[in-house]
């Protein structure tokens, strides 16, 4: 991300960029990906003697996000920039943009930077598996297994570069693939970061949080499931990811791409 | 008490919410719809922009929002349709403070948009709506962004409890009351006056950076007929309010101290007020400025009296200051109460609160640089 900025923003120097995080959730992270944007275009700025452009950043989710908990966070980010960055960093705008992604968002010529990062795809491809075992084990009708499809897809790096070049307006920059485990290894900082020590909290109950967050709704919504089921269901679920990373490791492929569009 | 931090209209959708205790708000910007759509046909008109960035300034949470915002957009398509010319881009920006229910709101853009879907016969109009989140008492939106400013019933509150009305121990000058009453010293009087000034011109100067030349705003807001602030009007309903928690301490359910440090973050300001300000900053020519009356005779039957009507109004906006002062117990409590002493008074005497509807338009930026949003 750092590499597609500086190499945008070494050559252009516009007065006002517009950035934006597509799927940016909510959460302690939603304001990372744009804190790791700031803090680039402020050191380019710095190191090119430069002054920061106007920055308006809009951060987007489906409308059913919490936004809530996003706008929650900014007075504190605003007063934390001021502090690192000075009263003359910016100013920055930020905003929340509730749509799909898959349609327009915005005005034409509005953005510079689009940062978009989701672990939905991958999460949705162990959940279907394995949600799906955990259900069958339980009082779930048959006939709503059959039909709970996960709305996700995971395409390998050869299906990303076909539609992105028949698309035509994008170069690609770079596309790399990368492996992580499901719980983010053992020496993730999950535990620790929520009051845990790490040998209380066993990997597969990480997984079964991180899964739970995303997937609850779908699955609430499909089979009507209280919070009793979804309890026992995702308790199940740590314990076959445990069995799970008992034979084998475990790693999902992440992929990542940076674009820049022609002229 | 950082109002910033506490401040927000009662989020969701319950009997106690602003979604459902905000008629009257409507019925007042209702009143003036007329005035709204006219100033911004006459902008589209005048400038023709394949854009148009409209922005609402303290939108809060429930359904009045997106209702203007249907009537604005109804009005630039009722232009463009006469003149067969094609609609502008319209760019909506939702602002209120962070601790807003946007979720809300968001959460009836899907149906919001296929309203508007079902209602054209040739194509859907193209909407983008956004949330800015912050105080308007400061910058929200970069320079020369926003075509047209929309606040209604929103800057009649303060970006603060104005500090001139504590003494060193943290109790409040003014005497048991919660705004200005006729046992208010003038220094109370002086502390409110001078935070309006403050605000109000920090307000303008913003708008006047956001704003293009030839940009206009049209705001709605409380006020008061004359340079009294006693008068039967709004500043009434807060002595009544006032009335009410000492009902509630002289049954046990208050301390005195509690309401001895409690003071609203409100002023209704006079015509001469607006106008000194308006005048001061230099930016805008006062297209219009005018008064009006939301009243008894407005209010549609709903179940409820007239003054279970205007506490319930005033409890979805006040509810967050109080209960973080209070506690939340003495709510129920003290807005029947509340609703009580309002049927009382209108039984002897009509309560006539005024509403000020205020339009200018942007002619220059007289500041240069831009005042940081904090």
């Amino acid at each position: 991300m750092e590499e597609a900025i500086i190499d945008f923003y070494g050559t252009n120097f516009p007065d006002r960029v517009g950035v934006a995080d597509l799927g940016c959730s909510s959460g302690p992270n939603c304001l990372l990906a744009l804190s790791e944007i700031l803090d680039t275009i402020f050191g380019v700025c710095n190191n090119m003697n430069r002054p920061t452009p106007e920055i308006i950043a809009y951060l987007n989710d489906l409308p059913g996000n919490d936004f809530n908990s996003i706008f929650g966070l900014l007075p504190a980010f605003h007063q934390t920039l001021k502090e690192e960055k000075g009263s003359d960093f910016g100013p920055c705008f930020l905003s929340g943009m509730p749509g799909s992604f898959y349609g327009r968002l915005l005005p034409r010529n509005t953005l510079h930077f689009v940062h978009s990062s989701s672990g939905l795809h991958w999460l949705s491809q162990i959940c279907c598996r394995y949600i799906v075992l955990v259900l069958s084990q339980g009082v779930i009708e048959k006939e709503k297994i059959d039909s709970f499809d996960a709305p996700y897809y995971a395409p390998c790096p050869e299906e990303l570069e076909t539609q992105i070049e028949k698309e035509g307006s994008f170069i690609i920059d770079r596309l790399e693939a990368f492996e992580i485990e499901w719980d983010g290894g053992e020496g993730s900082t999950f535990a620790k970061d929520h009051g845990r020590k790490c040998d209380t909290v066993t990997r597969g109950q990480r997984v079964s949080k991180i899964t739970r967050a995303v997937v609850e709704s779908m699955i609430e919504s499909h089979f009507g499931v209280g919070e009793d089921v979804m309890d026992d269901l995702f308790r199940r679920y740590a314990d076959v990811v445990d069995n799970h990373f008992l034979k084998t490791k475990a790693t999902y492929a992440n992929i990542i791409i940076t674009l820049t569009k022609k002229c | 008490m950082d109002v910033e931090k506490v401040f927000h209209m009662k989020g969701g959708v319950d009997d106690t919410s602003y979604a459902q205790n905000s008629s009257l708000q409507k019925k007042a910007s209702d009143r003036v719809k007329h005035i709204t759509l006219e100033t911004l046909q006459g902008l589209y008109l005048a400038t023709n922009p394949e854009t148009l960035n409209i922005a609402d300034l303290g939108c809060s949470s429930g359904p009045n929002t997106l209702s203007t915002i249907k009537d604005l957009i109804g009005a630039i398509e009722a232009i463009t349709h006469k003149t067969q010319q094609s609609e502008p881009e319209f760019r909506i920006y939702l602002n209120d403070l962070p601790t807003n229910d946007f979720n809300s709101i968001f959460q009836a853009l899907p149906e919001f948009y296929k309203a508007l879907k079902r209602e054209k016969s040739d194509g859907t109009p193209c909407v983008y709506i956004a949330g800015f989140p912050g105080s308007f008492y400061g910058r929200i939106f970069p320079n020369n962004y926003l075509h047209f400013v929309y606040s209604s019933y929103s800057l009649h509150w303060l970006s603060k409890v104005p500090k001139g009305l504590y003494d060193e121990q943290g109790k409040s000058i003014n005497r048991g009351g919660i705004y200005i009453d006729e046992a208010s010293p003038p220094q109370v009087v002086e502390a409110y006056v001078k935070q309006f000034q403050e605000d109000f011109s920090l307000f303008l100067r913003s708008r006047s950076l956001e704003l293009v030349t030839g940009g206009r705003t049209v705001l709605i807001l409380l006020g008061r007929r004359g340079p009294n602030h006693i008068d039967r009007g709004n500043s009434f309903f807060w002595k009544l309010l006032s009335r009410s928690f000492a009902l509630l301490i002289s049954q046990g359910k208050i301390e005195q101290e509690k309401l001895d440090t409690y003071e609203v973050h409100f002023y209704a300001p006079t015509k001469e007020e607006i106008e000194a300000e308006v005048r001061k900053e230099g930016s805008f020519e006062l297209k219009r400025l005018e008064m009006f009356e939301v009243t008894k005779k407005d209010y549609e039957y709903n179940g409820w009296s007239y003054g279970t009507t205007v506490a319930m109004t005033v409890r979805a906006i006040q509810e967050s200051m109080i209960s973080h002062h209070f506690g939340e117990n003495i709510l129920d409590t003290l807005f029947d109460t509340y609703a009580k002493l309002i049927d009382e008074e209108m039984g002897r005497q009509e309560i006539r609160p005024i509403t000020h509807v205020l339009v200018l338009k942007k002619m220059v930026t007289v500041q240069s640089g831009s005042d940081h949003i904090r």
